[in-house]
């Protein structure tokens, strides 16, 4: 009887700090990058898309972001175009790509890249140290547990990529 | 079966209501809570708010730990090291000693015959000391507690493998001593599309194994189904070539065959796994010289799980039920021994219905509440079925042995609490009521210091083994037998580079007293009873390397375990060492090395026939084998593998705790894989 009493106390102190309240606004860093990912798309202009009638953002890897993406492609749209995930695991590169994310541990696999598009222009993201040294023209940092990105405004250029005066003004870097 | 089940299920929870009626309240009280503060919400509900801001306001969200609030409660609870589909597929492993063999902690026995074992972090057990898991649902055998080591894990659809390190009683109740293992599969909307694996090999060793997962992304439903077959007819073990210790006609073989159901709706999951095992059970026995066969016996383990689980997850509150239904039953058509006269069949069915309500809270911004409600019943075989036929006659199968019904509540609570931004304090109590070995209270008590990419932690956990039903009785029976129990204290500490280099290191020791033991008494009378300890200190030392283009890791392990009178405990080495690396050379070709050493062991059968000509070998000699694999992949979707292990084919054993008192491990065994992968890359 003893043991049972324990228990009820310990339980309804336990359920007692439920009570104490919730805290809110934060956002996983997947769903957050997946949100710049495809906020990125509204201030980068595309002269020469892989594709008229969809978008095709290429993820290398087994990225955490598919999934986000994936929802995000479920109910948004590019301008006009209905947005495609490809999940490139295969480390081959895909025909078709508009924008390319590259995880931290497929970064070096970029070097593959960079001149592999000839068709049409590709935004390159990273999400790691140095990434626009290793050939991105978008990288992901991580300032005091908030997402931030640095540009490549050349790399950017050079890929005949026109890009929003506002993304500039906001990124951590620009070179 | 299921409408059975379900009202088996039913009954079962009325005769808990019943059976504990001075809990009722509490039970009532966690599920109102539950239900209360399971809310109606939107799975995407962030990334919809997320949607909404511009991106000023994105670069002012803060980052939450997904992974924390999502974590596996296993990830609170000590050292968890993580075996990858990666990992499994380049390194080619086909079975459960095969994905463990690489980490640190481990050693084995592996008889070469029906089962073999697996001994974490330094004590030699029947398998009875560590829990084996699919998708979170144990798949130990019911009767005895150990599960099965070997090849019928459908490890081409294990997403990762998750190794808990040290005693988790806290919050998985009995038998979760050593350490966890949990096979994670994957899910139809991260892996959609056909997979089909075909293999050939040495010792006319085959595999086939396909896979096809289709997921809806608008309906959010999707399903899996895969299937594996395995066989082998392992090393030949006739005459000289084992040691002299069977006949030179002995069979020995294994055919596994397993298969993966699973299925989703929303936050509905439906998973079925059913996993046979047939092996001969020539080795359990030294033939020459004895009075056993090694031709003719079957050992024909069928486990089948099925669970139907439920996540609500918001931001803060997750609540996960889960329902489950276990069997693992050795089926009558098994021929546990031959000799010259006869044979025997052995029958033993066991089966289980439970259910684990999982609440996991964040409160404000550093505290995770952990907490859940177990309750199963299980059905379970007072011994063996057994009947013994002539030889040249007809196969008969054994009886059905007389069954009975054992239940279970468990009520587990767990809490971790941020301080100061970098350290973190985990609480954690276990309450165990079983219908025959009582009340059981387990806590955990941790620490842990973290900074950017270094973390420290010192752990104090305990554990229990309780007996078997059974072991209560046997002999002249002992009702006042208590649970084996353990105490361990562990300091780990890692470091990370750059998320592509980890540093590791954990310092253990482990008392664990109470070990449940035979007692010969006068006049041929005996029973169980709680005699003996055993200690155990040791540090694992691990370094892991993984960038896309290679994976390498290192580890060593010490481990010195003794007894209550200080003497080594036998099977189990000082030292071992394990590492190597595989390598994408170019973009379609991988290759790898890898090795594993163990230092001498003391031999089981020293301690347990002192005098007997069975002490040939009272240690057995240190190992190093090593192992090679390459794959090349062609038209994207094929890839050709070659596995070539124990490559310098070094001739080396396993310890014993029975005659033969060693067993030579496999030779130098190449086995060639083709591999196909379609997958649907527009969903």
């Amino acid at each position: 009887m003893k043991t049972v009493v324990q228990l009820k106390l310990s339980f309804l102190l336990f359920f007692g700090l439920l009570n104490t309240g919730l805290k809110a606004q934060e956002a996983s860093s997947e769903n957050l990058m997946a949100t710049f990912i495809y906020n990125f798309t509204n201030y980068v202009e595309w002269d020469k898309p892989s594709s008229d009638s969809v978008f095709n953002i290429v993820i290398l890897g087994d990225g955490k972001l598919d999934k986000p993406l994936q929802y995000i492609a479920s109910i948004k749209m590019v301008g006009q175009k209905k947005i495609r995930i490809i999940q490139s695991e295969n480390q081959s590169a895909p025909d078709q790509c508009d924008l390319l994310f590259v995880p931290e541990a497929q970064i070096e696999l970029l070097e593959n890249y960079n001149s592999h598009f000839p068709e049409h222009q590709t935004l390159i993201i990273s999400a790691t140290e140095n990434g626009l040294e290793k050939g991105a023209m978008i990288n992901f940092t991580n300032l005091d547990g908030k997402i931030g990105f640095e540009i490549n405004h050349t790399a950017i250029r050079n890929q005949g990529l026109k890009v929003s005066s506002r993304l500039l003004k906001i990124a951590v870097k620009v070179i | 079966m299921y409408a059975n089940n379900s009202a088996n299920f039913t009954l079962s929870l009325i005769f808990f209501i019943k059976r504990y009626m001075k809990l009722q309240n509490i039970i009532l009280t966690f599920v109102l809570i539950c239900c209360s503060l399971s809310l109606a919400y939107s799975q995407n509900a962030e990334l919809d708010l997320l949607l909404g801001m511009d991106i000023e306001r994105l670069l002012e969200t803060k980052i939450t730990t997904a992974a924390k609030f999502e974590q596996s409660v296993s990830e609170a609870v000590a050292t968890v090291r993580v075996v990858t589909a990666r990992d499994i597929k380049e390194r080619g492993y086909q079975s459960l000693e095969d994905v463990l063999r690489d980490l640190p902690g481990f050693q084995f026995r592996n008889i070469q015959g029906f089962n073999s074992y697996i001994f974490q972090r330094g004590i030699p057990n029947q398998n009875n000391l560590m829990l084996v898991m699919i998708d979170g649902v144990l798949v130990n055998e019911l009767n005895s507690g150990g599960f099965y080591a070997g090849s019928q894990y459908l490890l081409g659809n294990i997403e990762q493998v998750e190794i808990i390190y040290g005693p988790a009683s806290a919050l998985y109740g009995t038998n979760a001593v050593s350490g966890i293992v949990n096979l994670i599969t994957k899910k139809a909307e991260d892996h959609p599309g056909l997979d089909i694996s075909v293999g050939l090999g040495s010792y006319n060793t085959a595999l086939a194994e396909a896979r096809y997962a289709a997921y809806d992304k608008e309906r959010q439903t999707g399903f899996s189904v895969a299937g594996r077959y395995f066989s082998t007819d392992k090393r030949p073990l006739g005459g000289a070539a084992g040691d002299n210790n069977w006949s030179n006609n002995i069979d020995n073989f294994e055919r596994d065959f397993a298969v993966d159901l699973n299925a989703s709706h929303k936050n509905l999951f439906l998973g079925f796994n059913l996993m046979n095992k047939k092996a001969s059970r020539a080795t359990n026995y030294k033939t020459t010289n004895s009075e056993f066969s090694d031709q003719g016996t079957l050992w024909n383990m069928l486990f089948s799980n099925a669970q139907i689980r439920w996540e609500l997850k918001k931001e803060n509150f997750s609540f996960l039920p889960k329902v489950y239904y276990r069997n693992s039953t050795l089926l009558p058509n098994s021929i546990a021994y031959a000799d010259s006269i006869t044979k025997t069949s052995y029958y033993r069915p066991g089966s289980l219905i439970g259910a684990d309500f999982m609440t996991l809270l964040k409160i404000r911004e550093n505290a995770l509440i952990t907490s859940g409600l177990v309750l199963e019943r299980e059905n379970l075989a007072e011994d063996f079925g057994m009947f013994s036929f002539p030889i040249n006659g007809e196969s008969e199968k054994a009886p059905k042995p007389p069954m009975k019904s054992y239940n279970l509540l468990g009520l587990y609570a767990q809490a971790d609490v941020k301080l100061l931004k970098v350290f973190t304090v985990n609480a954690g109590l276990r309450f165990d009521n079983s219908s025959y070995y009582g009340d059981i209270f387990t806590p955990r008590l941790a620490f842990s210091y973290q900074i950017n990419n270094f973390k420290t932690s010192i752990l104090y956990n305990e554990a229990f083994r309780a007996p078997r039903p059974w072991d209560f009785t046997n002999g002249i029976g002992n009702p006042k037998l208590k649970p084996e129990e353990m105490q361990s204290v562990e300091w780990v500490t890692t470091f990370k580079i750059k998320e592509s280099t980890l540093i590791n290191l954990s310092l253990y020791q482990n008392n664990y007293k109470n070990l449940i033991t035979i007692q010969n008494l006068l006049n041929d009378q005996w029973l169980w009873t709680n005699l003996g300890k055993v200690k155990t200190e040791g540090f694992e030392f691990e370094f892991n390397y993984i960038k896309s283009k290679i994976n390498a890791w290192i580890n060593y392990t010490f481990n010195f375990s003794v007894d209550d009178n200080d003497s080594r405990i036998p099977e189990i080495s000082k030292q071992t060492a394990n590492g190597g690396f595989n390598h994408l050379l170019f973009k379609n070709l991988n290759y790898g090395f890898r090795f594993n050493y163990a230092g001498a062991r003391p031999n089981a059968s020293l301690s347990l026939m002192p005098g007997s000509d069975e002490m040939r070998y009272p240690e057995i000699e240190p190992f190093f084998v090593l192992g090679f694999n390459i794959s090349y992949t062609f038209y994207e979707q094929f890839q050709l593998k070659l596995i070539v292990d124990n490559m310098l084919n070094t001739r080396y054993y396993h310890t014993s705790n029975r005659p033969p008192d060693r067993y030579i491990q496999q030779g130098r065994t190449i086995f060639l894989q083709l591999n196909f992968h379609l997958t649907n890359t527009s969903r």
